[in-house]
């Protein structure tokens, strides 16, 4: 029985390691399988990220003396890039359409030319439609001189309207690439403006030179082109030209026009010479920028404003940049050089809310603006664009930190477009906004926007936007924006009797680390619309008959989290990226056209574009020359706050070698404002003596000048005149009271009027004493007794003291000064002082 | 003696037929419990053959569905010859061969939701090639159209366009 045993052991034993081997080759199987899954994924994982990392970049169209389909495709990405086919489709003509086969792999940074790719014979006359596919699926799709697709963001100004008979004007066209399909605009070329001459068909239009530039190499959305033409209109008074410009091969109807009148220019009077004046202003007084004034006296145009170096001296006034395209200009009468280096104009402006097609969409119940473009302690206080928003006590507040949201989440360039911008890490981070009349949604239409950046690392449902109400139930009312798990954009809203509507995205996964604008509407027919990126297509829509009832929220708010009970955010449901520009209208629904405009409205770098340019111009405002012209500068947004505060400077700067502005010449600054679908309109701010720093008052800070510009002068003849000299030597000198006069000369008649000198730096001048010592470089200030046509030291005002006194008017000024310098010569020194108005 | 002999030869007889059943019952127990043990052994290899198997092919079937992956490379519009059509080219960027079954397209221009399938029987696309057909639908200019690609692998993909 032993043996038996024995044998029964070794059977159970051969038996057992069979079991064994075959359980772990089993498992070894499994392992391995799961290994080769692991493996399949992450190689998946790669493809997918390498298909993400993938940019190349059309840039350029052209086509070469044989008519040959040239430019540059350059890979922009940081992994190699593998081009293969590249599609032609002729504009207009369906059955005509060209497949090149590429086969050209680019290395990072690298470019290839299309005109050793493929052979093509493109037509400039025509436009194509262009594709470039990529071997991991990539495709670049872009209109060659074809904007024809959708109609452009023309405009056409003429700068100057008005003009002399036979004097020049610019035209300049500017188009804004606003195609909602985000194409690239290739090979842009203006036509030639058409020209009619409706009121006189005697009155000559001649072409002196443009376009300029002849095309655009390419447009990418959003960027503005500027053409320029140079005309000459001939006629008599009130003629005008009117001109009408279009692209090639452009949209049908899709024109601008503009035209040029010729007038009268209404010119100020002619200064004379002066040399070496700080005017009659206490220096005291004076700044080394150049301030923008809100008064036009003496400036050459009844429309151009002073510009000089005086202290704002008055409340303020705001101008609209759009219809005032403003000109500043010095007052001439001193030669100054301005050092090489920067001109810095710091403009403090405000940009407005809304572009003009939606300017007025949040007037109807208020709504909530929140741009994000202040950190910190600002977020209660500047982040209040609200509209007509009055909570139950008193001005609501929008955007106040809580959980895990502070400071150090606020990123200042972090948007969409370069402007500030919010992250949110998806633990506990959140923004409450007060419960408010203008974001109750009720039974009212309703909007919400934004942007997002979901982070590719989130999951479940991140919540932008959740407006509720605590009856401890789930599915309460709500109002909200959410990322579902499914990683698709959700707008829903619900009321307490379980109906809900709700409109989710499919197809794109938006949580990809990129930038996506929503918008999520409440319709007139109490459906939603959910609209993405501009499309003006809604992503989803939904038309339950139940969103016809009122939606009642008794809670606060939240962006960044979802509402459960109390004011409390769920635990899961935290915001994991970063959002921009989040929007609420009460009673307004956005229609689908004020969607795209919204959406191509840059709230970050380029709100307006301006058209800069410095001139020399000679005393009436006729240029002499261009120092520098900026076409198009896009300028920061601006946030303002509703109460109509300016908070904050932009700079427009320019580089610029040494410039001499001639003693019979002015410094002219000019702001054209460019105009297109989606800018935002500009209100500056000048001459507002209560602003200091921070913002600052408009001006231009010029680099070292050698002598300070002639300021505009007024002078009221009840008080003494203080005249503001330096002296340049090459000499010290004493100044007496023999000879030592102001001379005012009437520009309107043969009178003058002059002026007995009173003291010098506070020392009364008599036949007794002189002035203490000038020595060079000193600046002096002369005190006069008042003009008159018979000089005299009669003191004060009034009575017969006023006899013969100087009237209100505009005077051209000089200073005569009497004395001997320190050589033990007679020196007498004229001055001009240039015009002067006197009340 | 007689009777104590034949005491001992009977205890003898008994003792040796005791030994010759254990030995039967041990070899019947041993066969039978090699038998079940083979059975056992061979049932399990089978079983965890078909096991392996099923695992494999739905390993495969899966990660090949997932692997798959089709690009719209461009979609024209042609109204020769007669009647209108589109012509789609489709792109595998994917690491598989994969076959195009069907080819849905549908107006959603306005209330207008008529579909048009288009079955292929030729579809066939290998690695980093491409494939074009005509798919026919009676389109008229401004229509706005849904195509729908349906492959052998049960993957949908799907996009749109507007008659120019």
């Amino acid at each position: 029985m032993k043996s038996h045993r024995a044998l029964s052991s070794i059977v159970g034993t051969v038996f057992l390691v069979a079991i064994v081997i075959s359980a772990l080759s089993y498992v070894s199987y499994s392992l391995d399988t799961m290994g080769n899954y692991s493996e399949l994924l992450i190689s998946e994982e790669s493809r997918l990220n390498e298909k993400k990392q993938e940019v190349f970049e059309v840039q350029s169209i052209t086509n070469n003396s044989a008519s040959k389909l040239d430019g540059v495709i350059k890979n922009t990405g940081e992994i190699p890039v593998k081009l293969t086919t590249l599609w032609i489709d002729e504009q207009g003509v369906n059955d005509v359409v060209q497949k090149f086969t590429l086969d050209s792999a680019i290395s990072p940074g690298n470019s290839v030319n299309l005109i050793n790719l493929v052979d093509y014979t493109i037509d400039p006359a025509k436009g194509y439609n262009m594709k470039v596919v990529s071997s991991r699926g990539e495709v670049n799709s872009f209109y060659v001189n074809s904007p024809n697709q959708q109609p452009l963001d023309l405009r056409l100004d003429s700068l100057p309207k008005t003009i002399p008979d036979e004097f020049e004007s610019t035209l300049l066209l500017s188009v804004r690439n606003n195609m909602t399909n985000d194409n690239l605009l290739m090979n842009l070329k203006p036509v030639d403006p058409l020209t009619i001459v409706p009121n006189d068909v005697n009155t000559i239009v001649t072409k002196v030179d443009g376009p300029i530039p002849a095309s655009y190499p390419s447009l990418k959305p959003g960027e503005t082109a500027v053409f320029k033409w140079t005309y000459t209109v001939k006629g008599d008074t009130d003629d005008y030209a009117e001109f009408t410009a279009q692209l090639e091969n452009g949209f049908a109807g899709n024109t601008a026009t503009d035209r040029i009148t010729i007038g009268e220019i209404k010119l100020a009077t002619d200064a004379v010479t002066s040399f070496s004046s700080q005017g009659f202003n206490p220096l005291s007084s004076s700044t080394q920028d150049l301030i923008l004034h809100q008064e036009n006296l003496l400036a050459p145009l009844s429309s151009a404003y002073q510009m000089d170096q005086k202290l704002a001296d008055a409340a303020g006034t705001s101008l609209s940049i759009k219809t005032t395209s403003p000109d500043f200009y010095t007052n001439n009468g001193t030669a100054v050089e301005i050092s090489p280096g920067k001109w810095n104009a710091t403009l403090t402006y405000m940009s407005a809310a809304f572009p003009d097609s939606l300017a007025t969409s949040m007037d109807a119940k208020g709504g909530i603006i929140l741009h994000f473009d202040d950190g910190g302690a600002g977020i209660d206080g500047n982040e209040d664009n609200s509209f007509n928003c009055v909570s139950d006590t008193g001005k609501a507040k929008f955007a106040q930190y809580q959980g895990g949201m502070s400071v150090s989440n606020w990123n200042q360039f972090g948007g969409p477009q370069g402007s500030g911008s919010y992250s949110f890490d998806g633990v506990d981070d959140f923004f409450s906004v007060e419960r408010a009349k203008c974001n109750e949604v009720k039974k009212d239409l309703a909007t919400i926007a934004g942007w997002f950046k979901a982070s590719s690392s989130g999951s479940g449902n991140d919540y932008i936007y959740y407006a509720g109400k605590d009856n401890g139930a789930t599915a309460a009312d709500r109002f909200s924006v959410k990322i579902d798990s499914s990683n698709n954009v959700v707008f829903e809203f619900e009321t307490d009797d379980d109906t809900a509507l709700l409109c989710a995205s499919s197809g794109t996964n938006y949580r990809d680390n990129s930038w996506h604008h929503f918008v999520g509407v409440r319709d007139a027919d109490y459906s939603c619309k959910l609209y993405l990126d501009g499309n003006t297509t809604p992503a989803a829509t939904d038309t339950n008959s139940g969103g016809v009832k009122e939606i009642k929220l008794d809670k606060h708010p939240l962006i960044g989290a979802r509402l459960t009970q109390k004011d409390i955010p769920s635990g899961g449901d935290f915001f994991q990226g970063s959002l921009d520009d989040i929007m609420y209208w009460q009673n307004y629904a956005l229609s689908a056209t004020e969607v795209s405009d919204l959406y191509n409205t840059n709230y970050g770098n380029a709100a307006h574009t301006i058209t800069f340019t410095y001139s020399r111009t000679d005393p009436d405002g006729v240029n002499l020359g261009t120092i520098t012209n900026d076409i198009a500068y896009p300028m920061n947004f601006s946030d303002g706050k509703r109460d109509g505060k300016f908070l904050k400077s932009f700079n427009y700067t320019s580089l610029l070698p040494l410039t001499t502005i001639g003693a019979q010449e002015r410094l002219k600054f000019e702001m054209l404002y460019v105009d297109f679908v989606e800018a935002l309109q500009m209100t500056l701010r000048i001459d507002d003596n209560s602003l200091t720093t921070n913002p600052q008052n408009s001006a231009i800070d010029l680099p070292p000048t050698n002598a300070t510009f002639q300021p505009f002068q007024i002078y009221d003849n009840n008080s003494e005149l203080t005249a503001s000299v330096v002296s340049n030597g090459p000499f010290g000198s004493w100044i007496t009271k023999g000879g030592t006069r102001a001379i005012f000369n009437d520009t309107a008649s043969d009178l003058s009027y002059g002026a007995l000198i009173k003291s010098v730096n506070g020392t009364i001048l008599t036949e007794n004493q002189d002035s203490t010592f000038v020595a060079i470089g000193d600046g002096v200030d002369l005190i006069f007794h008042r003009p008159k046509l018979a000089p005299d030291n009669c003191w004060p005002p009034g009575g017969s003291c006023d006899t013969g006194l100087i009237p209100p008017g505009l005077y051209n000024a000089q200073i005569l000064i009497v004395g001997y310098n320190d050589e033990g010569n007679e020196n007498t020194w004229k001055i001009s002082m240039g015009n002067i108005q006197v009340n | 003696m007689r009777n104590r002999f034949s005491k001992g030869l009977s205890q003898t007889r008994v003792k040796n037929r005791r030994g010759i059943s254990n030995v039967v019952t041990s070899g019947i127990l041993l066969s039978a419990i090699s038998i079940i043990g083979v059975m056992m052994l061979g049932w399990s290899n089978s079983s965890i053959l078909e096991q392996k198997q099923e695992i494999e092919t739905v390993f495969n079937t899966n990660i090949n569905k997932i692997n798959e992956e089709l690009i719209f490379e461009n979609v024209w519009f042609a109204t020769t010859p007669s009647p209108n059509h589109l012509n789609v080219t489709l792109a595998n960027t994917g690491v598989l061969g994969l076959n195009v079954t069907e080819i849905h397209v549908t107006n959603t221009t306005g209330t207008n939701n008529t579909t048009f399938i288009n079955y292929l029987t030729d579809g066939g696309i290998q690695k980093a090639n491409s494939f074009s057909v005509n798919a026919t639908y009676a389109w008229q200019s401004g229509d706005e159209l849904d195509i729908l690609v349906l492959t052998d692998r049960g993957n949908q993909f799907i996009t749109q366009v507007i008659a120019p």
